[in-house]
């Protein structure tokens, strides 16, 4: 049996009697075959001593037993690390950050508590996914859409608490702005609610964040200082229509404009998320073109804009979204237009006019989850025949936040497909990447590293490559939202404003609320402090 | 729809075993899918539940459409010698659906007990073996 670090053999025995009473015996996993199922299935360190296991796993039914598991952590001193549906692939799966802790998983606490769709907002348990609110909302015929993420087997808790986005519209796509009052045990096993959960009798957890006095919430998003047991979420009221038009752009620089005309839009509530793409990289594999992107990055620029426009090639495009009445959706496709058609041979095309409520034939081989319409069909990046990702094992997104400008975008380009080159490495961007639009204010400059679940070197390799990328965008004010485990101190490293003041102010905080340092040792970057002055 | 249907049996089932459960108003969550079974049960309701579970949990990624990401997968890696859909399948043992939820392979990651339990796991392994050898 795995012992968690810094505690006594006798002591943990005493701690998982103690857990079996709190949730019974088959809710307790010891066993090898069962601890393992908590490894992060997309680790980029499996199999490599620093991968991160687990001693055991609790599985709780209800706040009550939360709050149990809790007090006999904090009696022991035992280490554990509260899980949604730990479905977080990519960032972390499902693993802890800290090896040999116990995983509190919550998977089986999933009641919807209640969806009001007169006020827009739901109340849910962690173990709620996507695909069970979803169901929840069609199975009662309420009108609300709710904004997903592109797996729908995540948390709508989970998924929040580790900024999670997703495809809609504004703030619903942020999923922890659109969060609203949270109930919590904190790492002494004492229950809190906040905003308006705290005011005894109020009818308006769902309605207004902040109740009264400092707002606390965000302690408990990326970090460790407490078990989020329920959350409430605003949601989006069925809209009556959506109509979706593409805008192209022959040049490079085009984007500069383009990003400029769709904030505008945006930010003044007139489309919902704008995506931004390139028709060129079904080119790539062309030789000519493999050629062009081949050569130093500003000779490679010109070529490639040269290249489109000799094939009367639009070289960005942006999908805009409208969601609303339907004679307003196409007036503002119209005003849309309008303000585009600055930008010399931007080109327009209508593409889809839907209807609520929709019917699943309507949707087939649309962006689902545009809809509100929980889907899994994202994993097919995998398994494409011609994808670059065939043969991948899982993938760790690399995901730095730059400005919401053109600008920004032409010199991320640079920046990181020159990088990739002085690596030897094939570059996973280029002269037309695209920035991700989930962040209602700032882009993400997205890409996957793959991982392995046999090549250890390879993972190495990528590794390398991440921390490079990272500690270069740093140096540019580029820093990752979120990333897996084992990049979770350099991240928090790089927000070093005044001496580390922030991880610092977060360590008092820690030391505080949980002097015994239980709560997701690690996570984000902060640790208790008899670990942290055990390195020092 | 598909789903309740089974979502009924899968609730009159779940009565059957537990005597005291609260009758979920329609559909099925993981919640009901998550109970252990505590007294044996016949043989086709052992298949209903394990229909209910593929539904739940399996479907998403395996249904009969390409654009789900396991049947692309599948249809890729077999190139038609075998069923792209898992559900088509003849020759599949309960060692290998066991391996494959518990294990997973290459993005497809494991599923835990509390996702599927163990008695959950034994239902739909009988469900996706039922044809095996036909
Ligand atoms: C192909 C692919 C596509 C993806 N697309 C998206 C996407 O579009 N948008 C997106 O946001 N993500 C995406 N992801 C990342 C990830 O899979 C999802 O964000 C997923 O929803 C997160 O997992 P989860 O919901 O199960 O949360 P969990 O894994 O349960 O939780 C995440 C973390 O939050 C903390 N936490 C969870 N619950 C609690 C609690 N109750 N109390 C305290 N702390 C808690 C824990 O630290 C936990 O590790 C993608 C991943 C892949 C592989």
């Amino acid at each position: 049996m795995a012992i968690p670090p810094g505690v006594n053999e006798q002591d943990f025995r005493t701690a998982l009697g103690e857990f079996e009473s709190a949730v019974g015996s088959d809710w307790v996993f010891t066993e090898d075959e069962d601890t393992r199922l908590y490894r992060d299935a997309y680790s980029p360190v499996q199999n490599e001593p620093e991968e991160i296991l687990v001693s055991a796993a609790v599985a709780p039914d209800n706040t009550e037993e939360v709050q149990q598991v809790v007090r006999t952590a904090n009696r022991y001193r035992i280490p554990i690390y509260p899980i949604s549906t730990g479905r977080n692939l990519g960032y972390g799966g499902s693993a802890p950050n800290l090896s040999g802790s116990v995983v509190l998983d919550l998977k089986r606490m999933n009641r919807v508590i209640e969806v009001d769709d007169k006020r827009h907002y739901a109340i849910v348990e962690p173990g709620v996914s996507y695909f069970d609110l979803y169901r929840y909302i069609q199975d009662r015929n309420l009108k609300v859409l709710i904004d997903c993420p592109d797996p729908g087997w995540g948390s709508v808790v989970g998924n929040a608490l580790d900024h999670g986005v997703g495809y809609t519209w504004g703030a619903y796509r942020d999923h922890f702005i659109s969060h609203c009052g949270m109930e919590v045990v904190l790492p002494d096993g004492e229950l809190m609610r906040t905003g308006m959960g705290a005011l005894p009798g109020a009818d308006t957890w769902g309605e207004y964040r902040y109740g009264f006095g400092p707002h606390v919430d965000g302690l408990f998003s990326q970090g460790n200082f407490g078990v989020v047991t329920k959350m409430g979420f605003h949601l989006f009221p069925e809209p009556e229509a959506y109509l979706k038009g593409t805008v192209s752009v022959p040049a490079r620089r085009d984007i500069i404009d383009l990003v400029a005309i769709v904030n505008q839009l945006e930010h003044a509530g007139l489309i919902g998320m704008p995506r931004y793409n390139t028709p060129l990289t079904a080119h790539f594999s062309e030789p000519e073109v493999a050629e062009i992107l081949n050569q130093p990055f500003a000779r490679s620029a010109q070529d490639l804009e040269r290249w489109a426009q000799g094939n009367d090639m639009a070289y960005y495009r942006c999908e805009l979204q409208f969601y609303g009445p339907g004679e307003t959706v196409r007036a503002n496709w119209n005003y849309a237009q309008r303000l585009l058609s600055d930008i010399p041979g931007a080109k327009f095309s209508l593409d889809h006019e839907l209807q609520w409520p929709i019917a699943a034939d309507e949707v087939e081989g649309l962006h689902k989850v545009a809809l509100g319409i929980p889907n899994m069909e994202i994993f097919r990046l995998g398994t494409r025949p011609d994808a670059e990702t065939l043969g991948w094992d899982g993938e760790m997104w690399f995901a730095p936040l730059i400005p919401k400008s053109g600008e920004a975008v032409l010199e991320a380009q640079e920046v990181f497909t020159e990088a990739f080159r002085e690596m030897g490495m094939r570059s996973f961007t280029h002269p037309a990447s695209t920035p991700a639009t989930w962040m209602y204010r700032a882009f993400i400059f997205i890409m996957g590293f793959p991982v392995s679940r046999i090549d250890v070197e390879a993972n190495q390799r990528q590794r390398e490559a991440f921390t490079h990328l990272a500690n270069l965008g740093a140096e540019r004010g580029w820093g990752e939202y979120r990333t897996p485990p084992v990049f979770q101190d350099l991240i928090m490293g790089h927000y070093s404003f005044n001496d580390h003041a922030l991880r610092r102010f977060s360590e008092t905080l820690k030391d505080a609320v949980d002097p015994n340092g239980i709560i997701s040792a690690g996570r984000g970057g902060i640790w208790p402090k008899h670990i942290r002055e055990g390195r020092a | 729809m598909h789903y309740s249907k089974f979502g009924f049996a899968a609730t009159a089932l779940l009565l059957s075993l537990q005597g005291s459960a609260q009758v979920p108003e329609d559909g099925l969550t993981s919640r009901e899918l998550g109970i252990s079974l505590e007294s044996p049960i016949s043989r086709v309701e052992l298949l209903e539940r394990g229909e209910a579970v593929y539904d739940y949990w399996c479907n998403t990624c395996h249904g009969p459409e390409m654009l789900k990401p396991g049947t692309a997968a599948l249809a890729i890696k077999y190139r038609g010698e075998l069923p792209a859909t898992l559900t088509e399948r003849t020759d599949m043992v309960p060692e290998f659906v066991e391996l494959m939820v518990r294990e997973g392979i290459s993005m497809m990651p494991f599923f835990r007990p509390t996702e599927i339990s163990n008695a959950d796991l034994d239902a739909v392994t009988a469900y996706l073996t039922q044809n095996t050898g036909e």
